[in-house]
């Protein structure tokens, strides 16, 4: 109705001052009388031998010779395309028949194999006559430690596997004995038979006389994965322990800093189990979802990623929230961990009146295990906020003199026959990185500026504070440059026991 | 010229009682499609995001879903990435280069012609100019 009448304003309005507007036709010349027509004046005929125009001339011819090159280009331009064109399709049809045959009754199994290395450059400062000059290397030293390698196999629809291997040049160059002396009036006097003694991997080919210099294989993790649905997945293996942001990222590529936490370093908490992982995600609205997971393995031990040296389990529980949006991501989790550690020394008796044989089994350590940990991560406009908080309960159940269950930090000295008391000790770090604005000038590189502060205690008073800046430079999505200033302070007793600081570049690269 | 100025007042006297449409279509406009077999009938653009990103890998009502992108550098896919993802493409990789590296989880397959991929495979789902959209092809999910 709105329209029939707005079309037939318009009408009316158009048609109004028609007639009145009109334009007057011209008025007809009268008969008989002509227009004189004057005859236009003839181009001139350029002259014989004008330069100028001789020029155009050729000029003219020059450019319609560029014309035809071009086109002829154009055209061979034109067969490329279409061969191009052509060659894409053919992917298209080999990809939609790999997809197709991943999606339908006969599945084809896929292989992949990446990985990531890292190199370095790091000099450490420690204080003249420090406990940590020999504890770690104080020279300017390159490294290239280590390669990790994935193999990413997806055998069916809802079965896939997962194998990282870690090559390195480790242990060649561990330390296994430190020389020991004893002072008196300034005098050194060494400790008998202590000999410094430091690894060496070098071999003779016994072919041809060649030497080598051999490394070694870490596997951080395999386990084959079971998808029932998004909510309900199955991994069998040894598997990450997922406690942590840091745990699930864990490769120099990804994470922000060089420096890796403390308390990861020295397996505060167990960071891989062998065993199976229950777990699943639920999407209780499109931008959040929630993480639940239960873990079931060895636990901690001495040989705990062949072999379980008591029937006792350890139990973990894992939840996580997420909310996640373009520009905004927060995630807070929090993993609960009981195990027990047990270690036996086996052997066997001879009785030389029977001459029966038997086997004799005694315990050297046995202990419970808890631990609590909550860890948050926040993403929002460049700013990053990374912290996890992690605490450890040890009860020894019967005296122990074993080597697994130590403290992370303040054990002091080990000494044979040694027996160890219950213990707690926790570790926090907190790691705040803002990537700058810079894409206007940078593009696709990002530069992330970072703090960090580590900080591991237990109740034997001993602290470990290690504050660190950096700045973390990815001029592309595979390459990454950092450079970081590490300060540590060692704290037994409530004493300051060692100072040290710690330079460090690294690059790592993910391929 | 009286003319002209009463042709131009009965063009915006028309515009303004005219009914407005609610959406302008555009050529340009970018739809999220998928296979038929999807039991879904719309998507929002979390969900969608969430499908492409492998954070998730069944269909709210149930199955697997098949995420397919255009090829990289595509216009296609620097339209999928702006207005969906939200993400440079650079910021895209390097996501998959990080979950490569936490989970093992591999990007979603490329294809240039993601109409004809998503019309053949179950489960599936991907994106197409709306110029480019044959009718009846493949479900609509959203449109952005």
């Amino acid at each position: 109705m709105r329209n029939r009448i707005s079309t037939s304003m318009l009408c009316v309005l158009l048609s109004l001052p028609a007639a009145a507007l009109a334009q007057a036709p011209a008025p007809k010349p009268p008969e008989g009388d002509k227009p004189e027509v004057k005859p236009r004046p003839k181009a001139a005929e350029p002259a014989a031998g004008q330069p100028e125009t001789a020029a155009l001339a050729e000029k003219l011819k020059q450019q319609q010779k560029q014309l035809d090159e071009q086109a002829k280009r154009l055209k061979k331009l034109d067969v490329v395309e279409k061969k191009l064109d052509e060659m894409e399709k053919e992917r298209d049809e080999e990809k939609l028949k790999k997809l197709k045959e991943s999606g339908g009754k006969s599945f084809k199994p896929s292989f992949r194999i990446f990985g990531f290395t890292d190199f370095s450059l790091s000099r450490f400062f420690p204080k003249k006559g420090d406990f940590m000059e020999v504890a770690t290397s104080k020279d300017l030293t390159f490294t290239a430690v280590s390669a990790n390698l994935y193999f990413a196999s997806q055998i069916t629809r809802k079965l896939s596997t997962l194998l990282e291997l870690r090559f390195t040049y480790l242990p060649q160059g561990v330390i296994e004995e430190y020389n020991s002396y004893t002072r008196m009036n300034g005098q050194l006097t060494p400790v008998e038979d202590v000999q410094f003694t430091r690894k060496d991997q070098t071999v003779s080919s016994p072919v041809d006389a060649t030497y080598f210099r051999l490394g070694g294989l870490v596997i951080e993790r395999i386990h084959a994965d079971y998808k029932v649905a998004d909510w309900l997945q199955i991994r069998v293996g040894r598997f990450l322990t997922p406690f942590s942001v840091w745990n699930t990222d864990h490769g120099s590529p990804t994470v922000i800093p060089v420096c890796v936490p403390y308390q990861h370093r020295t397996w505060f908490v167990p960071l891989a189990q062998t065993g199976i992982y229950v777990f699943g995600r639920v999407f209780p609205r499109d931008d959040l979802y929630i993480d639940y997971g239960l873990t079931v393995s060895n636990g901690r031990g001495p040989a705990d990623s062949v072999m379980d040296v008591d029937d006792h389990k350890a139990l973990g529980v894992r939840a996580k929230i997420a909310y996640d949006t373009p520009k905004i991501k927060v995630e807070l989790g929090t993993y609960g961990y009981w195990g027990r550690i047990k270690d036996k020394e086996k052997g066997y008796y001879y009785d030389l009146g029977t001459a029966e044989m038997g086997s004799v089994l005694v315990t050297t350590e046995h202990a419970d295990e808890l631990i609590a940990t909550v860890d948050l991560r926040v993403e929002a406009y460049g700013l990053l906020l990374q912290s996890e908080f992690a605490y450890r309960r040890v009860n020894y159940l019967s005296p122990s003199s074993g080597t697994t269950m130590q403290r992370s930090f303040g054990s002091g000295f080990l000494t044979e026959g040694a027996i160890y008391a219950d213990f707690a000790e926790w570790a926090y770090f907190a790691l705040l990185g803002y990537t700058l604005p810079l894409k206007g000038w940078l593009g696709k590189m990002k530069i992330t500026p970072y703090v960090m502060h580590n900080l591991v205690a237990g109740d034997n008073d001993s602290r470990f504070h290690i504050p660190v800046v950096g700045i973390n430079f990815k001029p592309f999505p595979a390459l990454v440059f950092k450079a970081e200033w590490e300060h540590v302070r060692s704290y037994l007793n409530k004493e300051l026991w060692a100072k040290n600081h710690l330079v460090r570049i690294q690059m790592a690269v993910a391929f | 010229m009286i003319r002209a100025i009463l042709t131009t007042a009965a063009v915006v006297l028309v515009g303004i009682t005219s009914p407005r449409p609610v959406h302008s279509e555009s050529s340009n406009d970018l739809l999220i499609i998928a296979n038929k077999s999807v039991k879904r009938g719309s998507a929002s653009r979390a969900e969608i995001r969430s499908y492409f990103l492998k954070k998730r890998t069944d269909w709210k009502g149930g199955g697997s879903v098949i995420p397919i992108n255009a090829t990289r550098s595509s216009d296609l896919r620097k339209a999928f990435q702006d207005k969906v993802l939200q993400m440079t493409d650079s910021e895209e990789e390097e996501y998959w280069k990080d979950e490569g590296i936490r989970r093992g989880v591999k990007k979603p397959t490329e294809m240039s012609n993601t109409l004809k991929a998503v019309y053949h495979l179950k489960g599936s789902i991907s994106y197409v100019f709306r110029k480019d959209y044959k009718g009846d092809v493949a479900k609509i999910l959203a449109e952005f």
